[in-house]
């Protein structure tokens, strides 16, 4: 659990920032709220974030502090576009989705077109497809799932999670930072942040 | 806002459910059980919003309940007002009291009255001569205060900060009669962290810095710092470590 974590002190020596940096990021809202995680240890409180999470985040954030301002900066690392629409036949266009997912899950979404909740569900759907670890019933039960389930969490860093025990596979969605166990059959098949593939579905569309 | 020629004004009592308005003028006692949205807000008695305050700007020389968020370019409280949600807000300017129960998002804050928060808040700039209480994080890019009475922060967070003992009354009267302290001007913090920290007057649990100064007046648990450290000989540092 430990290994999973990374204290302020460290990351600021690691990455060479300081405090006003990083204050300044949060307030930006370029670091989520929920990535700071009050610990006491011997030497009093102590701030810890979630190692892998953190530093990919600040990377980016040094990486493109030069091009694009704090502000703008916030956008790309929020969750979802408000008032994106993006029609069906576009989403095959720039290679979001397959035209053989999109059959299996687009009478899930009547109409032609979607918005960026919609985009992303296709995209989460896709990417199950093609790990190649679910069959088409499964995926379209998880795309139901999300569909019902995702604007609960919208705009929050979610989890998708599916698992299957004696063949038969459940899907659920799942609040970041908290930790889940299963019993022993059961086998966790995909396990992903919905936060992350929403980022990555901004930067392609 | 575009303007919709539309203003309210009131000077008896009245009850209204919410409405988009021009200038909204109180000077009596008004009641909004919905969402009030209105360009120029002023309100010189009380004026109580049972939903979403939306303002460009608003002074308030009375009373002002906000049961849900508000969002402004400025507030100006000059008497009371309190806000049971969020708060968005260009530039807040206290001289009275403002009580915010939930987080507080602003570019410039000045207190020189009485502030609290409830949930932390967040500011480019942070200034006060009043006093705060701040339940969570100040987070400010500049934080400027001097200390008349007592002041309290559970978590301080910013590039410079710099907090100093009030140069008023109490000071002068300090000189003559030694002793005197009868406006104990002192912050009381858990954690302050920043890249330039000065402080007077201050007991904190934690400060960590690149470069700290420690003024008169302070007892501090913790220095952890990476430049340089500074100790006035009246403060008591417990523990001080170079990283």
């Amino acid at each position: 659990m430990d290994d999973d974590l990374i204290s302020k002190k460290e990351l600021l020596e690691l990455k060479g920032i300081s405090y006003g940096q990083l204050y300044r990021w949060k307030r930006k809202n370029l670091i989520p709220e929920e990535w700071f995680i009050r610990k006491s240890t011997f030497t009093g409180q102590e701030t810890f974030f979630p190692r892998a999470m953190i530093l990919g985040r600040i990377e980016k954030i040094m990486d493109m502090k030069e091009d694009i301002s704090l502000n703008d900066l916030a956008g790309v690392f929020s969750p979802g576009i408000p008032g994106m629409k993006i029609k069906k036949t576009e989403l095959v266009e720039r290679k979001i989705v397959t035209q053989a997912a999109l059959e299996i899950f687009s009478h899930s979404f009547p109409g032609d077109g979607m918005d960026f909740d919609g985009a992303l569900i296709c995209y989460m759907a896709q990417r199950l497809l093609s790990s190649g670890d679910i069959t088409a019933d499964e995926c379209a039960a998880a795309v139901g799932c999300m569909k019902d389930n995702y604007t609960a969490f919208s705009g929050k860093n979610c989890e998708l999670v599916i698992l299957r025990k004696l063949g038969v596979a459940v899907c659920l969605i799942a609040a970041a930072a908290g930790e889940v166990r299963f019993e022993g059959g059961a086998k966790i098949i995909f396990r992903e942040s919905i936060g992350a593939c929403a980022q990555e579905l901004k930067l392609k569309l | 806002m575009p303007k919709s020629g539309n203003d309210l004004k009131v000077n008896g009592s009245m009850r209204l459910s919410g409405g988009v308005y021009d200038n909204a003028a109180v000077n009596g006692a008004l009641e909004i059980n919905g969402a009030l949205k209105c360009r120029e807000l002023a309100v010189n008695g009380m004026l109580n919003v049972n939903g979403n305050l939306h303002a460009v700007s608003a002074v308030i020389r009375g009373r002002l309940d906000v049961e849900g968020n508000m969002e402004a370019k400025s507030l100006d409280t000059k008497g009371k007002t309190d806000i049971e949600g969020d708060a968005k807000i260009g530039e807040i300017r206290i001289e009275g009291a403002l009580d915010a129960e939930g987080a507080v998002e602003a570019d410039k804050i000045t207190v020189r009255g009485h502030f609290m928060s409830e949930k932390g808040c967040n500011a480019e700039e942070f200034t006060a001569t009043g006093r705060f209480r701040i339940e969570g994080l100040l987070n400010a890019e500049n934080i400027n205060c001097e200390l008349y009475s007592k002041s309290y922060a559970e978590e301080i967070g910013g590039r410079e900060i710099t907090i100093r003992e009030g140069r008023g009354l109490n000071n002068w009267l300090k000189n003559i009669f030694p002793g005197f302290n009868i406006l104990d001007g002192r912050l009381v913090a858990g954690t302050i962290e920043g890249d330039t920290v000065k402080i007077e007057n201050t007991n904190a649990n934690i400060v960590r810095a690149t470069d700290v100064t420690i003024g008169e007046g302070c007892e501090i648990m913790l220095v952890e710092y990476k430049n340089s450290l500074k100790t006035a000989p009246g403060s008591k540092v417990k523990e001080s470590r170079k990283i």
